[in-house]
C-alpha cells in the first residue's frame, strides 16, 4: 500500500521535499512507518524526531494519521491503510 | 502598598481644554486589575457612559503598560491600548510591544487616559511630568515613519518615542491602526478613535528607572525565567531566526490555513511561496522589542519587480495569511509590499486584508462589479489591485469609502446577503486559522470580548499541539468550554495585564505562567501574590469586559462564528470535512457559560460570579 508522508520545516529540510509517498505493506502500523523513517533517514533525523539511538518520538514532535494526532488514535498501534497521509509536525510556535 | 514596578501615577489628558490631571495609582486597583488590559477595561468600564459613540468626545483612549515593563523583565515589552470600538461596538484592547510602552513608565506613568477632542490637529508630547500641546497641521496627513521623524525633528530628541497615526485613521477608517516604531496597536480601529480626537501623535520621553521591590527576589525569578527561555526546544533555535511565519507552513500542513476568504481552505495551500523559507529569503536581519533577549521580529526587503527594495518589519504570521493565502497571493514580495503600506497608511493588516478578500469574493460571484471596484479587476491573486484598495479605503476613496468600515459594515451597505461573506466575529475580522477544525479556538473567537482576535485566548493546545494543561483533540466538542476559560483567563492575566509576550510564554512556560508571573509580581512590585491570585484577576478582567458588552447591548446571540464555517465543511487537505456545525457552537456555549458562571440560556453575566470576583458594583450597574 502507498501512504505520503507530509512534513515541515527541518524535518523537511533532511528528506527533502514536503510530500514523499512511500510503500508500505499492508497491515503497517504508524509503528512501522516511523521504524521506516529511521532506517531510511537515519541519525541525520534523529536529532529533530527521535531520542538519540531509539525510535522514541521526541515529546514535542506531532504525528497525526488524516490529521487526528495519533493520541487521539491507538497510538503508534494506529493501523494504516492505502491513502493514509502522516503529518509529521515539529514544534512549532508565534500566531 | 506595592513598592515597585508601579510608578504609582496615572496622567489624565483632557485635549477639549488642554489640561492634564495627575492621578495616584491605588493598591486595590493594582491588586485587583495588575495593569494593562486590566487598567484599560476598569477605567473604559467606569468612565466610558453605555451609548457612547465610540467616535465622540466622550469616548477615551486609554494607554497603559503594567508593572514589569521598563522593569527588566524578560519580553515585558508591551502596553495595552483601551477604549470602545468603533469596528464592534464593544470593548476595543490591543496590544503593542517596542520601545513606546517603556517610556512610558520611565516617564512616570502608569497608564495615560486621553480624553475629549482637540478643536484641530494636535499632538501631545510628555517630558516626564510636562506635558505641552503642539499644533500637529504641518504633519496631519503624513504616513506614519514621516510622522515620527517630524516629530522627533520638532522636539530635538531623536530618542524621544511616538505613537502615532496614519491617513486611515485620520478619515476615521473603523480599521485603522496607531503605530509606534514599526509596531501596530493593530486591531479593533482604535486609530479611528484617536482620529476623531484631532489627536496625531503622542510623543513620550522618560529619564527615571523602574523601581524594584526585592532585588534579591528579583534576580531569582528573572533567571527563573530566563532558564525556562533557554530551555525551550525552539525559542532561540527556531523562533528567533523565523519569527512567526514558521505558522503558515504549520497551519497550511494541518489544513487550516485560511485560503480566498476561507473558501479554499486546504484547496490553495501556497506555503513554497509564502512560508518559511520564501520569508527567509527576504530577510535581512531582525529586531528586538525592549527587554527582550529573543528578537523574533523579522526585518525583510521584497526583491522582485516593482516591490524590489520595499523594506517591512514583518510580515509576521496574521499578515502572510491577510494578504497571502486570504486574498489568493502565492508569492512574498506583495505581502512584504502591503504589510509596510499598511503601517505607513495606518491600517490593521488583518482587517485590511479580510475586508479586501471578502471584496474579491463578491467580485468573483458578481455581487460587486467592475463599476463598483472603480474598474480595478478585483479578483483572488491580483497583488496590484490589492495595494490599489488598500489605498483607497485609507483615503476612503471611491471603493474604499465603501470598505472603510470593515467587511460587516460593507456588507450591510451591499446588501444582496453580501454578509455571508463577511468572514468576521461581532465585527471584528478572522485571524488566520480554520476553526472548523480547530473547535476550541472557534469558541475563543465566538466568546472572546473583543470579537475575532487572534490575541484572546488562543488554543495553543490545538494550533500547536502543547498539552497543557491536557492533552486535547482538536476535532472534539465536548471539553472546549473548559479549556477556553483556562486560555482566557491565564493569557489576560499574564498576556494582556502583566502584560507579557505570547510568543515567549507559550514556547518556553505554557504550564506555568501563572506561577512566574505571581513569583515576578513578588519580587517587582512587593505585593505578594498566589498563581491562584494572578488566574482570579484574569478572570476579573474577562468578566467586566463582558459586563461592558452586555450593557452595550450584546447577547449570547453574538457569541458566534459566520455562517460559512458553519454550514461548509472544508472541502481538501488535513482537516477536509471539519466544520463547526450550529449545534456544535451550541454545545461548546453551553459548557462556557455554565463553567463561567453566567446563565446558559442568554449567556448573561450573574450576582453571584460579579460578588465573587469582587465586582459587586458592576452587578449593581447592570441591574442584576
Amino acid at each position: 500500500m502507498k501512504v505520503t508522508l507530509h512534513t515541515i520545516l527541518e524535518i523537511k529540510d533532511v528528506i527533502g521535499q514536503r510530500l514523499t509517498e512511500i510503500e508500505l505493506p499492508s497491515g503497517s502500523t504508524v509503528d512501522d512507518f516511523l521504524a521506516y523513517m529511521k532506517e531510511r533517514w537515519g541519525d541525520e533525523l534523529s536529532i529533530s524526531l527521535f531520542h538519540p539511538n531509539s525510535v522514541e518520538v521526541l515529546p514535542y514532535v506531532r504525528v497525526m494519521v488524516n490529521g487526528q494526532t495519533i493520541e487521539f488514535l491507538e497510538g503508534r498501534d494506529t493501523l494504516l491503510k492505502d491513502g493514509d497521509e502522516i503529518l509529521i509536525l515539529p514544534p512549532v510556535s508565534g500566531g | 502598598m506595592y513598592s515597585g514596578g508601579y510608578t504609582g501615577k496615572i496622567l489624565r489628558i483632557n485635549l477639549t481644554n488642554k489640561t492634564t490631571v495627575e492621578e495616584p495609582l491605588s493598591e486595590e486597583m493594582a491588586r485587583d486589575f495588575i495593569g494593562g488590559a486590566g487598567f484599560g477595561i476598569k477605567y473604559l468600564f467606569d468612565e466610558v457612559k453605555p451609548g457612547t459613540d465610540p467616535l465622540g468626545p466622550a469616548n477615551k483612549l486609554i494607554f497603559a503598560p503594567g508593572p514589569f515593563t521598563g522593569a527588566g523583565v524578560p519580553s515585558a515589552s508591551r502596553m495595552s491600548v483601551t477604549g470602545r470600538s468603533p469596528l464592534t461596538g464593544a470593548v476595543g484592547m490591543a496590544l503593542s510591544g517596542g520601545e513606546f510602552p517603556a517610556e512610558m513608565k520611565f516617564a512616570g506613568w502608569d497608564a495615560i487616559i486621553i480624553e475629549g477632542k482637540a478643536e484641530k490637529p494636535m499632538y501631545v508630547a510628555i517630558k516626564g511630568k510636562d506635558v505641552r500641546f503642539h499644533d500637529a497641521s504641518h504633519c496631519w496627513g503624513t504616513l506614519t515613519s514621516d510622522c515620527q521623524q517630524i516629530i522627533k525633528k520638532d522636539l530635538g530628541d531623536q530618542n524621544v518615542r511616538v505613537c502615532c497615526i496614519g491617513p486611515a485613521g485620520e478619515h476615521l477608517s473603523r480599521i485603522s491602526s496607531l503605530i509606534n516604531e514599526r509596531r501596530a496597536v493593530g486591531r479593533k480601529g482604535l486609530g479611528a478613535v484617536m482620529g476623531s480626537k484631532n489627536l496625531k501623535a503622542i510623543a513620550i520621553r522618560g529619564t527615571d528607572s523602574v523601581a524594584i521591590a526585592s532585588k534579591e527576589k528579583y534576580k531569582k525569578a528573572r533567571s527563573e525565567l530566563l532558564k525556562a527561555f533557554k530551555e525551550s526546544p525552539i525559542l532561540y533555535s527556531e523562533f528567533s531566526h523565523h519569527g512567526t511565519p514558521m505558522v503558515t507552513d504549520l497551519t497550511g500542513a494541518m489544513g487550516v490555513l485560511p485560503a480566498k476568504n476561507w473558501s479554499a481552505t486546504g484547496e490553495f495551500v501556497p506555503v513554497e511561496g509564502i512560508g518559511r523559507d520564501a520569508q527567509a529569503s527576504r530577510k535581512i536581519g531582525r529586531e528586538h522589542c525592549h527587554d527582550c533577549p529573543v528578537g523574533c521580529s523579522q526585518l525583510k526587503v521584497a526583491k522582485e519587480a516593482e516591490y524590489a527594495g520595499i523594506l517591512s518589519e514583518g510580515p509576521d504570521f496574521e499578515t502572510v495569511y491577510s494578504f497571502g493565502s486570504g486574498v489568493g497571493i502565492d508569492e512574498v514580495d506583495p505581502i512584504i509590499a502591503a504589510d509596510r503600506l499598511a503601517d505607513e497608511l495606518g491600517l490593521d493588516t488583518i482587517s485590511a486584508g479580510v475586508t479586501i478578500s471578502f471584496a474579491m469574493e463578491l467580485f468573483e460571484k458578481g455581487i460587486l462589479t467592475l463599476e463598483e471596484t472603480d474598474g480595478i479587476d478585483l479578483r483572488f491573486g491580483n497583488d496590484e489591485a490589492m495595494i490599489k484598495v488598500l489605498r483607497k479605503i485609507a483615503y476612503r476613496e471611491g471603493l474604499g469609502e465603501l470598505l472603510a468600515d470593515g467587511s460587516l459594515a460593507a456588507a450591510k451597505k451591499i446588501g444582496k446577503r453580501a454578509e455571508k461573506y463577511a468572514m468576521q466575529v461581532k465585527g471584528l475580522e478572522l485571524p488566520g486559522y480554520d476553526v472548523r477544525a480547530l473547535k476550541g479556538h472557534g469558541l475563543g473567537f465566538a466568546t472572546s470580548y473583543t470579537g475575532a482576535d487572534h490575541c484572546r485566548g488562543y488554543a495553543f493546545q490545538e494550533v500547536f499541539g502543547v498539552p497543557v494543561p491536557w492533552e486535547v483533540d482538536r476535532f472534539a466538542i465536548e471539553g472546549k468550554g473548559k479549556l477556553t476559560i483556562w486560555n482566557q483567563d491565564v493569557r489576560t492575566a499574564t498576556l494582556d495585564c502583566a502584560p507579557m509576550c505570547a510568543f515567549l510564554l507559550d514556547m518556553a512556560v505554557p504550564a506555568t505562567a501563572c506561577q512566574h508571573t505571581a513569583s515576578l509580581m513578588e519580587a517587582v512590585t512587593g505585593l505578594s501574590f498566589t498563581p491562584e491570585e494572578v488566574l482570579e484577576a484574569g478572570e476579573r478582567v474577562n468578566n467586566l469586559a463582558k459586563a461592558f458588552n452586555v450593557r452595550e447591548g450584546f447577547t449570547r446571540a453574538d457569541d458566534t462564528l459566520p455562517e460559512r464555517l458553519m454550514t461548509e465543511p472544508l472541502k481538501a487537505g488535513s482537516s477536509k470535512g471539519q466544520l463547526i456545525s450550529r449545534e456544535d457552537l451550541d454545545t461548546m456555549l453551553d459548557e462556557y457559560y455554565a463553567l463561567r458562571g453566567w446563565d446558559v440560556k442568554t449567556g448573561m453575566l450573574t450576582r453571584e460570579k460579579l460578588t465573587d470576583l469582587r465586582l459587586e458594583y458592576v452587578a449593581d450597574a447592570l441591574e442584576l
